[in-house]
């Protein structure tokens, strides 16, 4: 893992749960991500989505996807700040310290997404490409991840 | 004895690599590639060790993990409290000294090694380096696997191509659906692995055993192997001619190996040829050997069987899980014919068994004279097989000497089994990085760093730390709690109040949901309306308490307890999912998505109004228990009044990340007024003030909402909601169930303090219920209390007693409302 | 530690879930028609066999479904997990 230090991203995150077949967008199969024109659609469970995209965007998104959903049960809701994220580079290792999935880079490939474990925390993971892999934590458990994180690094 | 290092020869080590090191205060060398033990006998320090019990000499019988004597203190490098020498890998520098038993925890800090956990998936896991491991890996790895290797040595051949190899690493222990334990220890780091595998193969070998015989444990005593591979491994020879006893040819093998094919000198006793024999050697080298055990520990720990072998005289194994396997010596492979003998007739008290526990023959004898069979009896009354070496050479021949005395053939009962870990692991290597503040994960909200500059005392809410009080200079915190509360009383408080669970219920069924999860019908909210509610468990108990605001007809934001915010969003899902999958509800914990400051005090409108808002204020327009979307000093906020203080009090809900700026600007906003940060001890205080209860603190799953003096909240009609039915069973009926009640005293009663009518002076005494909460409360300046007392709302007005070692209270009983009965105050 | 095979997130962990009790027992269509005694059986008594036994799992950790699964009490080994709305294997 690249040593510099772990800075949040900021990013509009949207929960979307609707039944998968009314989406505006095709649907991610199980623990993977799809792209909707230049959003991240993660797999959540089986009628439930995050929405990941630009800073300041969520009210748009929000909108296109309730606009979509109209007359159809369903929950479109703004948790961009329920969640913080950051890019681990180079950090499949350092992950694999707190966290049991397997990461061994034949099976965890680019554009899955996993929710799991890192050590007593709960993260959603998303390798979006070779090298980086995204990581969303509640923030309250910031602080105690990125140290774990750290304190893994430097030993 | 002696021993000493050969000119030549030793295919682990490094002539050109010196090492130097310390052992027992004195200055020895040895080379890379040595372990403590081989360097110690290539110094001819073939003693030095005691036993643990009895404190007779002893010294290195094996060379493996197998070692019963030779175990030491090593302080440099790094500190281990106790390990056996055989597996010390030699580093310049090392400082060791004997330990008989049990390790010392070192009363200063020790220098440690790097301590890390590390994750791994593999098709195939293999324990053990040999041949028959490397040939398991090999193939696993040709049809595609991907294939770890551990050995616990710290000199492995080479691992197979796509096989990565850990040499220094031991299977500690083997868990369901091929979960490994593996420890790696170098000089430089402990690395626990957690390794998943899919399939696991235990190429574990065996592990030759010694033979019981008066004076068995005598220092020069060595088995046979253990003195073939320190003259193969290490270039040391531990005698010119050693004598021998033996039950198999790999004894006669080792000792020619030993004797680099020199003249056959010595005595060799062979039970193969010779069935009795009394000559034995006193002193000198003796090499022995009595057969090999297949090395089981692993398998057996996961529920794997065991057959006795006739003609190997050892066990192998049986059954076992479908993903694990056995290879090689270890599955009863090359394993030489042996005679039976376990132990030599004569002098009992001086043939030890157990080594490390000092237990001999005549222990074992003594145990089966007292009546016991099962060698699992036997190894409980003579602790055999419990020290730290787990009885690796004592187990097999404990069952076959039990066996044979009772004369039940030596099939009849097996070794005991050992658990995990197999081998000595210090506490701290288990917990790695997970130590001080990481030991476990520490949940901060977002105002956090606000509270910690200015100098909170803080408290462990579940993995929350919430601020408790803010001591000004010189406070206690019985001062601060009661400055904090005062200001709520008096003009206003701020309180963070982040940590509640805040969950959003989507959907064209969500009332009638709710509804059924709450006691309370929550169908008949108006929008824009808040409605506390209890949700209790199936058996009728005060589950948690929260409270629900509509935010449209098909729309609810609901808030839970601190404590219980991931245990009602998962009620929730498991109703919703395994039993009324019909109805159309989504929930979505927004628990921090909304950062919550609550102010209260009768001024806390005054503040909101200097803040700045778009909200008309008035009580007309913005009644209690109602809310409202609108800014707050620039920032979008839903402001909910609801009151846990009995005051004027607004909850200020806004974006997580807006959190510490919506607080600084309250408490410049408040400034003038004397605005007060206060924690949860203040907060308690004032809601005890009111009588409301603290789900978790005043109930403790066995209360009902009548119990609690809430039946009101419960409703009457023929609707169902979880729990209801429970709330007709006959003890929940009960007229003399516990109920909550105020108590005042002259002195604070200490929560949990058992009350009863008459003190007698004698324990027992009957007890009519305890103490649930006390406060000194800074309001009434007095101390306050609630308790679950029998048959309490009759007891008003009565005097009852707190009975405490050295006094005894008397605490009247009243209403739990202190302050404020009428509820005037919430409006401000 | 178990591995256990979350029907749409595929094995994880056991440290992922929840255990849920025994499977399969519908909460009462009218449980004011209930006497106590069929009450208090349906709350507290569950079947507790040696051999296959059908239980609730929670993904908690992931992606927040209840499922049911066969399990080996007397090994530990799942012979099954389904989801939901799957019939019984």
């Amino acid at each position: 893992m690249t040593a510099e230090p772990l800075v949040p991203i900021d990013l509009a995150q949207i929960d979307v749960r609707v039944a998968p077949d009314l989406l505006p967008f095709a649907a991610p199969l199980e623990n993977g991500v799809t792209g909707w024109n230049d959003r991240d659609v993660l797999w959540l469970g089986p009628d439930e989505w995050l929405v990941v995209s630009e800073p300041q965007t969520a009210s748009t998104v929000a909108r296109e996807l309730h606009d979509a959903l109209a007359g159809h049960h369903h929950s479109v809701l703004d948790v961009s700040a329920n969640r913080i994220v950051f890019d681990l580079i180079d950090g499949l290792e350092v992950l694999s310290s707190g966290c049991g999935l397997d990461l061994h880079p034949t099976r965890w490939r680019p554009g899955m997404c996993a929710q799991t474990l890192f050590r007593k925390a709960q993260v959603i993971l998303h390798q979006r490409d070779e090298r980086t892999t995204r990581v969303f934590v509640r923030p309250s458990f910031e602080r105690d991840v990125i140290d774990r994180l750290a304190a893994t690094r430097v030993s | 004895m002696t021993a000493r290092r050969l000119p030549d020869g030793g295919s682990w080590i490094d002539r050109s690599r010196p090492l130097t090191f310390r052992f027992d205060g004195e200055e020895y060398e040895g080379f890379e590639g040595d372990t403590l033990a081989s360097a110690l006998l290539a110094n001819d320090v073939t003693g030095g060790f005691r036993s643990p019990i009895l404190g007779r000499p002893r010294g290195i019988m094996t060379a493996g993990p197998e070692e019963p004597n030779a175990f030491v203190e090593v302080s440099q490098p790094w500190f281990d409290p106790i390990v056996a020498a055989t597996m010390v890998e030699l580093v310049d520098g090392l400082v060791a000294e004997p330990r008989a038993g049990v390790g010392r925890l070192p009363s200063t800090r020790v220098p440690s090694r790097r301590a890390e956990h590390r994750h791994i998936s593999v098709e195939t896991l293999v324990v053990g380096g040999g041949l028959s491991g490397r040939t398991a890996a090999s193939a696993a790895a040709s049809r595609g696997d991907r294939v770890v290797l551990v050995d616990e040595r710290h000199r492995m051949n080479d691992a197979p191509d796509d096989v990565i190899g850990l040499p220094r690493t031991t299977a500690l222990g083997i868990y369901d659906d091929g979960y490994v334990i593996a420890l790696e220890s170098t000089p430089e780091l402990e690395r626990l692995w957690h390794v998943r595998a899919d399939h696991v193969v235990l190429a574990t070998g065996a592990t030759e055993r010694p033979i019981a015989f008066a004076g068995n444990d005598r220092p020069g005593v060595m088995l046979s192997t253990a003195a073939a591979v320190y003259r193969r491994h290490f270039g040391v020879k531990v005698d010119e001619a050693p004598a021998l006893i033996t039950t198999n040819d790999v004894g006669l093998v080792a000792r020619a190996m030993v004797m680099d094919g020199g003249p056959e000198e010595g005595p060799v006793i062979n039970f193969q040829i010779d069935p009795i024999s009394d000559e034995l050697p006193t002193d000198g080298s003796l090499l022995v050997s009595g057969g090999f055990n297949p090395n089981l520990t692993l398998w057996r720990a996961i529920g794997g069987t065991v057959e006795y072998h006739r003609r190997f005289a050892c066990f192998v194994p049986g059954k076992g899980p479908p993903w694990l396997k056995v290879a090689g010596m270890a599955n009863g492979e090359h394993i030489p014919d042996c005679a039976p003998v376990w132990y030599v007739d004569g002098e009992r008290t001086t043939a030890f068994v157990d080594l490390q526990r000092d237990q001999t023959v005549a222990d074992i004898a003594d145990a089966l004279d007292a009546g016991l069979t099962s060698v699992e009896h036997v190894k409980r009354a003579t602790y055999i097989g419990t020290a730290i070496d787990q009885g690796r050479t004592s187990g097999v021949l404990t069952a076959a000497i039990v066996n044979q005395m009772l004369g039940t053939g030596p099939d009849a009962q097996g070794p005991t089994s050992a658990r995990p870990p197999a081998v000595p692991v210090p506490y701290t290597t288990i917990a790695g990085p997970d130590r001080g503040d990481l030991l476990d994960p520490i949940r901060r909200t977002r105002i956090h760093p606000w509270h910690e500059e200015h100098s909170a005392v803080f408290e462990d809410v579940g993995q929350w730390k919430r601020p408790r009080y803010f001591p000004r200079t010189g406070e206690d915190m019985d001062a601060a709690v009661a400055r904090e509360c005062l200001a709520v009383r008096s003009a206003a408080g701020v309180l963070d109040a982040s940590t509640l669970g805040k969950i959003e219920v989507i959907g064209p069924d969500a009332a009638a949901f709710l509804d059924r999860m709450y006691t309370n019908r929550m169908s008949t909210l108006a929008v824009g309306s808040i409605r506390y509610g209890f949700m209790l468990g199936l058996d009728g108990m005060v589950a948690d308490d929260g409270v629900a605001m509509r935010l449209a007809d098909d729309r609810f934001f609901v808030t839970t307890t601190t404590g219980n915010a991931a245990m009602v969003l998962d009620r929730f899902e498991e109703w919703l999912q395994t039993e009324w999958p019909e109805l159309h509800v989504y929930c979505t914990s927004v628990t921090e998505q909304w950062a919550d400051v609550a102010i209260a005090g009768p001024k806390a409108r005054d503040v909101l109004g200097a803040l700045g808002t778009d909200l008309d204020l008035s009580p007309g327009a913005f009644p209690f228990m109602t809310f409202r979307d609108g800014a707050v000093a620039g920032i979008a906020a839903r402001v909910a009044r609801v009151s846990f203080t009995g005051e004027l009090s607004y909850e200020i809900l806004v974006d997580g990340r807006r959190a510490l700026e919506l607080w600084e600007a309250l408490l410049r906003a408040g400034n003038a007024i004397g605005i007060t940060p206060y924690g949860t001890e203040a907060m308690h205080a004032l809601r005890a003030e009111k009588g409301f209860v603290i789900v978790g603190q005043d109930t403790d799953g066995t209360v009902t909402p009548d119990d609690l003096g809430m039946g009101w909240i419960v409703r009457k009609d023929d609707s169902d909601f979880i729990g209801r039915r429970s709330l007709r069973r006959a003890d929940t009926s009960r007229s003399d169930r516990k109920q909550l009640v105020g108590l005042l005293s002259d002195h604070l009663l200490p929560e949990g303090a058992q009350l009863v009518e008459e003190d007698t002076g004698r324990t027992p005494m009957a007890t009519i219920g305890h103490v649930t909460s006390s406060y000194r409360s800074p309001s009434l300046d007095r101390p306050i209390a609630l308790a679950m007392v029998a048959r309490g709302r009759q007891r008003h007005g009565q005097t009852i007693l707190a009975p405490l070692p050295g006094s005894t209270i008397a605490a009247d009983v009243v209403s739990p409302v202190f302050y404020d009965p009428e509820g005037a105050r919430h409006d401000g | 530690m178990l591995l256990i095979r979350c029907p749409w997130c595929g094995p994880r962990d056991e440290i992922e879930f929840r255990y849920g009790g025994q499977a399969h027992i519908a909460y009462p269509a009218d449980p004011d028609a209930l006497s106590d005694a069929d009450w208090a059986d349906f709350l507290f008594m569950r079947d507790n066999p040696r051999g296959p036994f059908r239980e609730r799992w929670y993904h908690v950790h992931g992606c927040r479904r209840w499922f049911n699964a066969v399990r080996d009490t007397s090994t530990h080994r799942f012979v099954a997990t389904y989801r939901i709305d799957e019939e019984p294997v």
